[in-house]
């Protein structure tokens, strides 16, 4: 009877941990908070509430919805093109723009914004307000909606789609069976880019385009208090939650569906010039949007000669970084990993539970963090570099754990109970079966949260550490005040680490392709 | 379940030793509110001269210079900094209220002027800079340059042409309530009310302030002298004009340092804060393009300004603090309607 117990209090520790450390990390620093700002209302003064809704608040909220919307509506748009492009498998270089956009999505969003401020500038284009706040914006989130609809696209299945080629015009399978298959993963975007542009205040800042998110941030800077703060932020994600709400909605019910094993590759579609135009063009356009900076970049540095100076003085920084990026990243994937391998579906509320963080402006959550964890107990964890991990984990923990659930709902329930008959032993197990077929999920989400970690900022200000800067940090701060000399150095060495890692993976592909094909043929002769 | 077991052990490891491997124990640390492109030179050179390593926190001009300042309040129980470099002195007066710094007397102090240092030691200024008007040259001629503070609501220009910073935070608010102390809360109460129901641009800080009259969006506005400087030494069409030299004189605004109360090594914190105080760094921050007021005598004259001597409120620093305390919440509900 005792051991029956033993065995049930182990295994319920067992379920609880991920759980419960997924609550420590990302909804008790933020519950502390509220916690925090009840007890500060008590002793607040009344003014607190009567500038709690003020004009000047509505109207910098309504300049923020606007640019959220207008960002989110062009990325839906451009990926799902763009997803098109790649879907039909137009050209070997359309394939190759798969692999550069990967690489560039990278670059922080800081230097983004250091080129394309100057592009502005030299083509007298308003370098100030919405337009330019909008640009780097749109360009800095649409890695994110673009992978999202590619993997949409890859989802459609193919079969349905020969079948229907049979019957009717390339166009009409495109409108009857493509896209409406892609809608949910688009609109899973929009959603997602909307909530990720309503809560930053960096990039429209460095373009002094003022946003409500930004009020959040300068209301505790002006009175020292997380109660102001709150307040605010209450409002915004009054707006966030449901625009969440309705991306998880599309999301599990996207889920629900019974997806195909394999990615599907893609078909060869047939276009009226119309359209081939259209496409061509926007081709042009994403073609455009990657050479300017670079070209920008080594035009205003003077030379070549530069790179190894700018690398030399940001080297440090870089690797840092870089450090910080990938435990960050491989942190939340462990959690993620662990949390859902407890559950085997979950569902809207504990959607809620875990999106929450996701809601939360940037300022909040750093100011959450800077709260919780400088306690007594906390001493070692506060101030080290732990707290830029846990600023990442904060702000893009929900992330991991969605893209390893999309992933992991595709696998079959029966690959991973034969497993578990025929290995027993959990090690061989998890090498030979559960690693392999979660790994496309962990690759697609270790990157995403790579490239969302590099460019943290907005939450990281307020929990920084002596000695931590970061390189998104630098840049930012450096834009604000003019140095651009600074920043074209870090940005070129940013660049020209991301064209060394592109061409040295094309050297991996290109050996690799050449292995296989001296295989293949080894392998003919041997049948012939 | 070992393997399991294994990797989270090996996960919490290597967080751990993440922690461990920010070994601070021989470092400085200091937190620095003053724009970084002017403090990293400073510190760099300190760290080759001393072998001190120095681990900096920068405030973000987005957390409008107090994001330090609240976080050294916040670390009251576990000070991480031994020392805080302000661009201002507001700030360093509020840490002193609060009980977060340490008195020291750096023997490179003596030859301030007693108006920019604390007489017990809390804090000392040095290396000021002042509230100024830049005005572009392309837009206004010279006969219309304000000359006064009283120009922005009475002087021969547009209202809608010049800029000011949101009184809320920075220098600007501190100059407000420099105003209140030098003319009285009643007429500096109607400057602002007829600020607030003018035409005048309400910008978010003082470098949009400086960009907006730079690229002729406006015609003049008031900022700082680094703010201005940067726009002259980048040959943008602007000009720097002192606002009431043959009257009341400007706000002067000195950097300042402090050793903060409890904080690690405040030894090393010492050596530090009479570098800062030392005539060879003022000459580099005169150098750099941070300081043009210089308090005490430099080698170095700044470069973009036309005038050697500047006209400064005369004013205790302490009692433009007591106004900031008490007009910020007026201003705040004024402001942010």
């Amino acid at each position: 009877m005792k051991s029956v117990k033993r065995k049930r209090i182990v295994q319920f520790i067992k379920t609880s941990s991920p759980w419960l450390i997924y609550a420590l990390l990302l909804i008790v620093p933020l519950l502390f908070l509220a916690v925090q700002s009840l007890v500060d209302m008590s002793s607040a003064e009344e003014s607190v509430f009567q500038n709690w809704i003020s004009v000047r608040s509505m109207n910098l909220l309504f300049d923020s919805i606007l640019l959220a919307c207008l960002v989110s509506v062009f990325a839906m748009l451009i990926s799902l093109l763009f997803g098109l492009l790649v879907y039909t498998r137009w050209s070997g270089f359309i394939r190759e723009m798969k692999w550069i956009l990967l690489f560039f999505a990278v670059i922080p969003p800081y230097v983004q914004a250091s080129v394309w401020l100057d592009v502005f500038s030299l083509f007298g284009w308003p370098t100030q307000g919405l337009l330019i706040s909008f640009w780097v914006q749109l360009l800095s989130l649409l890695p994110l909606s673009l992978l999202m609809v590619i993997y949409g696209y890859q989802q459609v299945q193919t079969d349905v789609i020969e079948a229907g080629r049979l019957l009717s015009s390339d166009q009409l399978v495109l409108r009857k069976i493509i896209l409406p298959a892609v809608k949910p993963f688009v609109i899973t975007s929009g959603g997602v880019l909307f909530v990720f542009s309503l809560l930053d205040y960096t990039i429209p800042t460095i373009f002094q385009y003022p946003v409500y998110s930004l009020e959040i941030l300068e209301e505790f800077a002006a009175t020292g208090q997380v109660l102001y703060p709150f307040l605010k932020s209450i409002i915004l994600m009054l707006i966030i939650v449901p625009v969440l709400v309705g991306s998880a909605y599309w999301f599990i019910n996207m889920n629900a569906k019974p997806l195909q094993s394999n990615l599907s590759a893609g078909v060869k579609l047939k276009f009226s010039l119309l359209v081939k135009f259209g496409l061509s063009l926007l081709c042009l356009l994403l073609i455009l949007v990657f050479l300017i900076p670079i070209f920008d970049l080594f035009f205003r540095s003077g030379s070549l000669i530069e790179v190894p100076t700018a690398l030399q003085d940001n080297m440090r920084i870089l690797i840092h970084s870089v450090h910080m990026a990938f435990w960050s990243s491989f942190a939340m994937i462990v959690l993620a990993y662990w949390l859902l391998s407890t559950i085997r579906s979950l569902n809207l509320f504990a959607w809620l539970i875990i999106l929450l963080p996701l809601c939360v402006p940037q300022a909040l959550s750093g100011l959450s963090l800077s709260v919780f964890w400088n306690q007594s107990f906390f001493h070692q964890v506060y101030g080290s570099n732990l707290m830029l991990i846990l600023v990442n984990i904060i702000r893009f923990g929900p992330i991991a754990v969605l893209i390893l659930y999309l992933f992991k709902s595709r696998i079959s329930e029966n690959l991973v109970e034969a497993g578990k008959v025929y290995q027993a032993n959990r090690f061989r197990r998890f090498r030979q079966l559960d690693l392999p077929l979660h790994l496309p999920g962990i690759i697609t989400a270790f990157l995403l949260l790579f490239i969302l970690s590099l460019g943290e900022v907005g939450a990281s200000i307020a929990v920084i550490p002596p000695g931590g800067e970061t390189l998104s940090i630098r840049i930012f701060n450096y834009l604000h005040y003019g140095a651009g000399e600074v920043v074209s150095g870090i940005s070129l060495s940013v660049f020209a680490l991301l064209l060394l890692g592109y061409f040295l993976h094309l050297l991996y592909r290109k050996t690799k392709g050449t292995r296989s094909t001296q295989g293949s043929s080894s392998i003919k002769t041997t049948e012939s | 379940m070992t393997l399991k077991i294994c990797l989270r052990t090996f996960f919490l490891l290597i967080l751990f030793c993440l922690v461990a491997c920010t070994s601070r124990n021989d470092a400085l640390i200091v937190y620095v509110s003053v724009d970084q492109n002017y403090a990293e030179p400073v510190l760099k050179k300190f760290e080759q001269q001393t072998g001190i390593r120095v681990l900096a926190v920068y405030d973000l001009e987005a957390s409008k210079t107090t994001g330090l300042v609240n976080r050294i309040l916040a670390e009251k129980k576990n000070p991480q900094a031994a020392v805080f470099w302000s661009g201002e002195f507001v700030q360093t007066i509020a840490l002193k209220q609060a009980q977060q710094l340490e008195p020291y007397l750096s023997p490179n102090a003596a030859e301030i002027p007693p108006q920019f240092k604390d007489p017990a030691g809390y804090w000392t200024g040095f290396a000021g800079r002042a509230r100024v008007f830049i005005v572009n040259t392309e837009i206004l001629e010279p006969h219309q340059y304000p000359g006064s503070l009283s120009d922005m609501l009475n002087g021969p220009v547009p209202t809608k042409e010049i800029g000011i910073a949101l009184p809320l935070f920075g220098t600007t608010l501190t100059q407000a309530a420099a105003l209140y102390t030098i003319w009285g809360a009643e007429k500096t109460d109607l400057f602002f009310k007829q600020i607030e129901e003018s035409d005048i641009q309400i910008l978010n800080g003082n470098s949009s302030v400086r960009d907006y009259v730079s690229q002729g969006k406006l015609s003049f506005g008031l900022t700082d002298t680094d703010d201005a400087c940067s726009a002259i030494e980048k040959g943008k069409p602007v000009r720097m004009i002192i606002p009431d030299q043959d009257s009341l004189g400007t706000l002067v605004i000195p950097n300042t340092v402090a050793l903060i109360k409890g904080g690690p090594n405040p030894e090393l914190g010492k050596k530090f804060i009479d570098y800062l105080l030392h005539p060879t760094t003022l000459n580099d921050l005169i150098a750099s393009g941070w300081c043009h007021v210089p308090l005490r005598k430099a080698d170095e004259s700044p470069s973009c300004m036309e005038t050697d001597t500047i006209l400064a409120f005369k004013v205790n620093l302490d009692s433009i603090y007591t106004n900031y305390v008490r007009h910020r919440k007026a201003l705040k509900q004024q402001f942010l309607k």
